[in-house]
């Protein structure tokens, strides 16, 4: 029995030395047949997590190998995007995550790396930050919101997930916009956020569209703006900021990376074969879903250029945060 | 309603159907039993695959994982003393040394029973009264949170009979030791020492593993290799039959013994029910609750700690007792209250249902015969549990000479793929240092691990209390459940303080 057991244990730590070692054998300027690892630095379960499985399992037959999404949440992501780097430049372990990991951590925090180490390949779909509310609460506009706010200054609390996360730099800049101040609550993300809400603790949070969906719908949550240049396709009702006449849009697009020290030929391949994958009937279905939003998937250059928007944006955020 | 129930119990009953919820709990206590490997991780695996399945199959592949996870958890715990899943934790400190004494099987059955029942439990609540209890999940903010915690380190004082201060003091080492990565409200990497390796914190599993699991091996092995520089041939002879001398038959858990354990199974399934019920506060929560409140509501309390079937109980169906109602906030509003609760959620986007009020009215036959499915995975994890502890407790009476380096590997193995990080393997050994010094010098080390438990949650509770009141303590006494819970905390310590003066 015992005989049975180390063998399971030795057959675990091949897998993981296999893990650890990585496709180093592949052939210099194009992909090789090793498996391909999506790296992403959060936990399983998350929109993330849900988009990186349905790209593995479509893209997999056209980038001719099998692809591996790894969760690595470590060291705040940190460790996920450690792991990318150090990996052998064949394109076989890519990094797909926000801006908060590549640009915001980078900026704020001290890296290996700057944020033109990073090289997007595919643009997957842009995550439209949305404040909401509970249905019965006073506020149910942007208007509402900030009258109230500009009368009793700090009164209001206001739920985000992590500071500096995509979706509290909207409320940032909103509040240079306009002057308003609130009182900025930090929470572990999404769901705590919308459990104070809905219990009455705090006053407004701010979500991405397909979490608040459900509840929008059952008249529990009433979604009073999106920091977008356009409307949200799930909650096609909700007005964005600059219909209100606030020109604050900040947009998150989700990118899937390649350090930049793999070859531009990889990397042409690889955003080609990823692209065509998600171009199938079944990643569509998939993708209706689980409103991934994956309809309009844009190859390299959108994506350089989103995140070279983006990464000017962060920039202007945290200078001005900085002068505070 | 009748129409309901037939319809959706030919779904849930179909053959496929019932293959998969047995395939799944084999799966689930297989990788349950493997230390760093869960339930979640295999769940999460098989997402994509989700959509391509019935969704009845599909839930009972997933509830069959998540069930034999839950208690796979404990065959480690108990075998090896080392926790196969963080809810697990509690269930070694007293099945490790039930093990230790000879008994694994009593301590194994046990668990399968507490587990079971306490699951039911949970289920059953899930059932008939999730909404009422949903309401109830909701009006826990920051405010009343922070009074739970502070409740739960309470009882962190229950939890070390006759040594409060030593107890005391290591739950303050967790604490401190949890404050390590990022503020949780400036967001500033904070005790780094400059490490951007430790800027995340450090993680529940390695810090487990290495304080229960580690120190225990590095110990045996060392009074291991004394022995052997002593006398070497007695202790291979020792050995032996240490190996042949078990004997299962002896080794049965009786009616007596099932009996005696059922109120600490009953307090567990309370308490787990309703730990899991608030999102975020989790299963290594409800099992440590569970196990001080069975410990201070039995009456051979002093047993505790030294290998109790009670302890063992308590812990477990604590701890399984969130398996149920881990779902009641899903459900009712679509918030995962746990990263179990979040797969799930996950699983049934894929399959095309929105976690959420509309959950239920948009698909009752299938959240019926999910219901079902969740009450029939029990009995397959009885079975299964019964037919296969038989094994798993022979395997755990293996010659220690073999069973350390496996314990060691198996811990560092484990560690690394639960995040596939190195780092985790780093804190697994300096964990299992400090687990070392800390049993050496006679400290209790189950304070230490709530310490680490609760104090992110209580000290990020405890700001955005004061963020929300604007830096007024009063704030923390503004809620009526939160002053329940401080009269609560104050009353167990009198009765305890009380009781004794009473014994002595």
């Amino acid at each position: 029995m015992i005989f049975k057991l180390s063998k399971t244990a030795v057959a675990v730590t091949a897998a993981a030395l296999t893990f650890t070692a990585g496709a180093s054998v592949a052939a210099a300027d194009s992909l090789g047949s090793d498996p391909i690892r999506i790296v992403m630095p959060y936990g399983a379960g998350g929109s993330t997590d849900i988009t990186a499985r349905i790209i593995a399992a479509n893209a997999a037959e056209h980038c001719g190998t099998r692809i591996d999404v790894v969760s690595m949440p470590g060291a705040g992501g940190m460790e996920g995007l450690q792991f990318v780097a150090d990996a052998t430049p064949n394109g076989h372990t890519v990094l797909m995550a926000d801006y908060s990991a590549t640009i915001t951590q980078t900026l704020t925090e001290d890296t290996p790396w700057a944020v033109e180490d990073w090289v997007p390949i595919v643009h997957l779909t842009d995550w439209k930050p949305t404040v909401y509310v509970k249905a019965d609460h006073d506020i149910q506009s942007i208007e509402d919101w900030v009258e109230l706010a500009e009368a009793e200054p700090n009164s209001l609390v206001f739920g985000h997930a992590d500071p500096l996360s995509l979706v509290h730099l909207p409320l940032v800049l909103l509040e240079q916009e306009t002057g308003i101040q609130n009182v900025h609550l930090p929470t572990t993300g999404g769901g705590e956020t919308r459990t104070m809400i809905l219990g009455g603790h705090i006053d407004l949070g701010m979500t991405l569209p397909p979490s608040i969906v459900s509840n929008v719908n059952n008249g529990e949550v009433t979604a009073i703006g999106v920091f977008a240049d356009e409307r949200s396709d799930v909650l096609p009702d909700v007005p964005t900021f600059q219909e209100a006449g606030y020109d604050v849009s900040f947009e998150a697009p989700l990118l899937v990376y390649t350090f930049s020290s793999v070859p531009e030929s990889i990397q042409q391949e690889l955003s080609e074969c990823i692209m065509t994958g998600l171009d199938t009937a079944t990643a569509q279905r998939m993708s209706d879903q689980a409103s991934a939003g994956l309809d309009n998937v844009q190859g390299m250059e959108s994506a350089q250029a989103i995140y070279r928007d983006t990464t000017q944006r962060v920039k202007d955020v945290l200078e001005a945060i900085n002068q505070d | 309603m009748l129409d309901l129930v037939i319809e959706a119990s030919a779904l849930a009953f179909h053959p496929y159907v019932l293959m998969y919820v047995f395939l799944g709990v084999l799966l689930g206590i297989t990788l349950g039993a493997i230390p760093g490997l869960s339930g979640d991780m295999a769940i999460a695996l098989l997402l994509p695959f989700v959509f391509f399945l019935e969704p009845a199959m599909a839930m009972g592949l997933l509830v069959g994982i998540y069930k034999g996870g839950l208690f796979g958890g404990s065959i480690a715990a108990i075998s090896f003393g080392v926790p196969g899943t963080p809810g697990a934790a509690a269930t070694s400190i007293d099945g490790y040394q039930a093990k230790l004494k000879g008994t694994p099987s009593k301590a194994l059955h046990t668990a399968l029973y507490s587990s079971v029942i306490g699951d039911t439990t949970s289920d059953l609540v899930l059932i008939f009264i999730a909404v009422p209890l949903a309401a109830v999940a909701l009006t826990f903010g920051p405010i009343e949170f922070f009074a739970l915690y502070a409740f739960s380190l309470i009882l962190i004082a229950a939890l070390s009979q006759g040594m409060v201060a030593k107890g005391v003091a290591v739950a303050a080492i967790g604490v401190l030791l949890a404050m390590i990565g990022r503020d949780p409200i400036t967001g500033a990497s904070r005790l780094t020492f400059g490490m951007p390796e430790l800027s995340g914190g450090l993680s529940l599993i390695p810090v487990l593993i290495g304080i229960f699991a580690i120190s225990e091996v590095v110990i045996q092995g060392a009074k291991l290799w004394r022995r052997k520089v002593d006398k070497l041939m007695d202790d291979v002879a020792e050995q032996a039959s240490l190996l042949q001398g078990y004997d299962i038959s002896k080794d049965r858990l009786t009616w007596a013994e099932f009996k005696s354990t059922l109120k600490a199974t009953y307090i567990g399934a309370a308490v787990g029910t309703f730990i899991g019920a608030l999102p975020g506060a989790g299963q290594s929560l409800a099992a440590f609750m569970s196990y001080g409140l069975a410990q201070r509501f039995s009456r051979r309390s002093e047993e505790f700690g030294k290998g109790s079937l009670e302890g063992i109980a308590s812990a477990e169906s604590g701890n399984s007792a969130t398996a149920g109602s881990t779902f009641i906030p899903l459900f009712a509003f679509g918030i995962p209250g746990s990263a179990t609760a979040a797969l799930f959620g996950a699983a049934f986007i894929l399959m095309g249902m929105t976690p959420g009020p509309s959950l239920l009215t948009d698909n009752t036959a299938i959240i019926y015969a999910l219901f079902f499915t969740l009450i029939f995975a029990n009995l397959v994890n009885l079975v299964l549990g019964k037919i296969l502890l038989p094994y798993y407790s022979r395997i755990a009476m293996i010659q220690p000479g073999f069973m350390i380096p496996a314990v060691f590997i198996l811990a560092i193995v484990g560690t690394y793929a639960a995040n596939n990080s190195v780092v985790d393997v780093w804190v697994l050994l300096f964990a299992g240092a400090l687990g070392v010094t800390l049993r050496l010098m006679g400290f209790p080390l189950a304070p230490l691990v709530l310490g680490f438990i609760i104090g992110p949650g209580a000290e990020r509770a405890l700001r955005q209390s004061m963020i929300m009141g604007g830096g007024d303590w009063t704030v923390l006494i503004t809620s009526p459940i939160a002053i329940g819970f401080y009269v609560a905390a104050f009353a167990l310590i009198l009765l305890f303080t009380l009781a004794l003066r009473a014994k002595q």
